[in-house]
């Protein structure tokens, strides 16, 4: 357990809390266009919602007080002092650098934009392949066979046998 | 219902049945020998599969595949030190210095054998439990299941993080989602900004494979990690390691009842519970001092107890709708799926769909541990695949797995924003579970809600369930105020040294 130390407030609970605040607003607005039987449950629960991000907001700010006012040797607690386990996903958040994030989101999205645009069975192989080569540095027999093998398998059994609708792209 | 509980174990030996069950059973196995792949993770990823199943087969499947992976969890804690799941974690503790002083085979064999008799012993309790809740589930009307469903969300918020405030906040966001869509009392869209997707509201599936699913994916893309970098050499003596767990009975059979406990409460989930067993066992056994250090007992505390709490979880799923853990969580998406209602129904018309809950749960756990002792060999190599060559894979499991919810590529935009935000909660410790649940139970909060005002107006909130209910609502939700502060009463403040205060929503793991 951590020693009793006053943690700084950290920018990104804020940032979350107002998004969240100004969601409940909108919410609450929202509802008060619709007859009392639509919005009776939507308007309570934006009501609690506010509320409760309201009093979050409040201990964002009694905690920030109270770290300005009595903070002195203890600062590096806050980043040191928790040693993750390094194969948990919060110690992986946490420590992965700007470069290892940039890759992986950009891995991910380029997926996620060609399953949209080739459709499944073209962005399979061709995204396999690329992936393991370039960010797996696999060889290439390996990487040709897992493209081609998991292509093969998808169009069977989820195109062939199953007849299961995929994204088939836009074109 | 002695008939129905035997009739629903012929529905489960369909043949169709138990070959989607064996299907599971195998997933299950490698998602339990692989760390970082969870079950709750898996069990997310498999929902879409389950649209055109019947109940009993995707019950079969779901729940073969996730009772299965806490059972194969502790093989690589045992070999390797790394658990296999989040909730194995203990297993570690005595299993891997069996493995390293060259007992790796009777440390297996103890626990996958304690594992199937924790289950075994769950299943038993959840069989059992059906008759004792019956009449108690069926005294309830809309008011106190809307009151429950409340509860089990404080539970969840206020048990399963530090941060109460946090918890809360995400269940509120989590209920405006499920409250997207067309409101089926004036047939009004909500939320849906004009665009038709939303009229239907917002598919559980994507949501659950993002949130969960997606944030793992992207784990495995940031750390490139192998499984295991170092292998096995010696698996010998695991005949040993099953006399083991008849010799200590005793440890079996109350670490299996700790986990029926905890898993019943909600949001207190297996990573507590096995820790608990653990230490009961050690303050309970002869030699103590040799936890930690390759004490078999230690190993049988963790693996009975790790398969009880699933049992244990599912009582509170099954008859009030209010999971127990993270996975029971997921699993409530497949009643859902599967047009089944938690609550009453699942102990009166859907009676045999509970029993054969808990003969799913047997089955999968024999079939799993028979397979663990033929195959253990090969099991271990897989722990050497790369993370990376996995990524592919599960990449179209996650696009795949959110477009088959509705056939609709708006499914792929929510799993990837539900993604988002996952990564988002994770990062800065909000809790993912109270907005997945709130999606789940929104819809039927506001039913209950509706069903209690026609039926009684506003009155129902004055009636004794419910004040008695709405009390121990706000005791939950409390509580974990009244703890901290009391902590903090009771801890030495050293000069120039705060208080932890860990703002107004502080409170300690």
């Amino acid at each position: 357990m951590k020693t009793a130390t006053a943690t700084p407030v950290r920018l990104g609970d804020v940032v979350i809390t107002v998004l969240l605040l100004a969601v409940f607003v909108g919410a609450y607005l929202l509802a008060q266009d619709w007859p009392f039987r639509t919005k009776l449950f939507p308007g309570l629960l934006a009501t609690a919602g506010i509320g409760i991000a309201v009093l979050k907001l409040g201990g964002h700010g009694v905690q920030a007080y109270r770290h300005r006012t009595r903070h002195s040797a203890t600062r590096q607690e806050d980043a040191g002092s928790e040693q993750g386990d390094d194969h948990s996903i919060e110690y992986v958040f946490g420590t992965a650098g700007a470069r290892a994030w940039l890759a992986a989101l950009g891995w991910a999205a380029a997926f996620f934009v060609a399953l949209c645009v080739l459709g499944v069975f073209i962005t399979v192989p061709l995204f396999t392949l690329a992936y393991l080569k370039i960010s797996g540095s696999a060889g290439w027999l390996g990487a040709t066979i897992y493209a081609v093998v998991a292509g093969g398998v998808l169009w069977f059994v989820f195109g062939e046998l199953l007849a299961v609708p995929m994204p088939a792209g836009i074109f | 219902m002695f008939q129905t509980f035997f009739q629903s174990l012929l529905d489960v030996l369909q043949p169709e049945t138990i070959a989607i069950m064996l299907v599971g059973i195998a997933i299950g196995f490698v998602v339990g020998v692989l760390p970082g792949l969870g079950g709750s993770v898996t069990l997310a990823l498999m929902l879409p599969f389950i649209f055109d199943m019947e109940p009993v087969q995707a019950f079969a499947f779901l729940l073969g595949m996730w009772v299965v992976t806490a059972t194969t969890g502790d093989i690589t804690s045992v070999l390797f030190g790394v658990p296999g799941e989040a909730t194995s974690a203990a297993t570690v503790f005595d299993g891997y210095p069996m493995t390293k002083r060259g007992e790796a085979g009777r440390a297996l064999g103890a626990a996958l054998l304690s594992s199937t008799q924790g289950a075994l012993l769950g299943a038993f309790f959840l069989a059992l439990s059906v008759p004792i809740l019956r009449p108690l589930v069926l005294a309830f009307g809309p008011p106190e299941f809307l009151m429950l469903t409340l509860l089990g969300l404080t539970f969840v918020v206020a048990l399963s993080g530090r941060n109460v405030l946090k918890g809360f906040l995400m269940a509120a966001l989590g209920m405006l989602v499920a409250l997207v869509g067309i409101d089926p009392q004036e047939g009004v869209p909500r939320y849906a900004f004009g665009q038709l997707y939303l009229w239907d509201g917002i598919d559980i599936v994507p949501l659950v494979i993002g949130l969960f699913a997606g944030a793992e994916v992207l784990q495995l893309m940031l750390s490139k990690t192998s499984i295991a970098t170092r292998t096995a050499d010696n698996i010998s003596g695991i005949r040993q390691g099953v006399r083991d767990t008849f010799r200590h009975w005793t440890v079996v059979v109350r670490s299996s009842a700790i986990g029926i406990g905890i898993g019943i409460i909600p949001g207190m989930g297996g990573s507590v519970s096995q820790f608990i067993a653990y230490g009961h066992a050690q303050q309970t056994s002869k030699h103590p001092e040799r936890f930690g250090k390759g004490a078999v007992e230690g190993v049988l505390a963790a693996g009975a107890n790790n398969n009880a709490k699933d049992a244990g979880s599912l009582v509170p799923t099954i008859a009030f709708g209010i999971p127990g853990s993270v996975g029971a969580a997921v699993l409530l998406g497949a009643f859902l799926i599967t047009g089944l209602n938690p609550g009453p129904e699942m102990l009166t018309t859907n009676l045999n769909i509970t029993f054969s809950m808990v003969w799913i749960m047997v089955l999968a756990n024999i079939v799993a541990v028979a397979v663990s002792f033929l195959l253990i060999r090969q099991l271990v190599k897989l722990t050497l695949i790369p993370g990376t060559w996995l990524v592919p894979f599960l990449l179209v499991l996650l696009g795949v797995g959110a477009f088959t919810a509705s056939n609709n590529i708006n499914d792929i935009f929510v799993m990837l924003a539900a993604a988002a935000l996952g990564v988002v909660a994770i990062h800065w410790d909000w809790p993912r579970v109270p907005f997945l649940l709130a999606v789940v139970l929104g819809g039927l909060a506001e039913r209950y809600l509706f069903l209690s005002y026609s039926l009684h107006g506003w009155s129902w909130l004055t009636t004794p369930s419910v004040l008695g209910l709405g009390a121990l609502i706000v005791f939950v939700a409390v509580w974990p105020y009244v703890r901290a502060m009391r902590r903090r009463g009771k801890e030495p403040v050293p000069a120039r040294v705060e208080t932890k205060d860990n703002d107004l929503t502080g409170v300690g793991k």
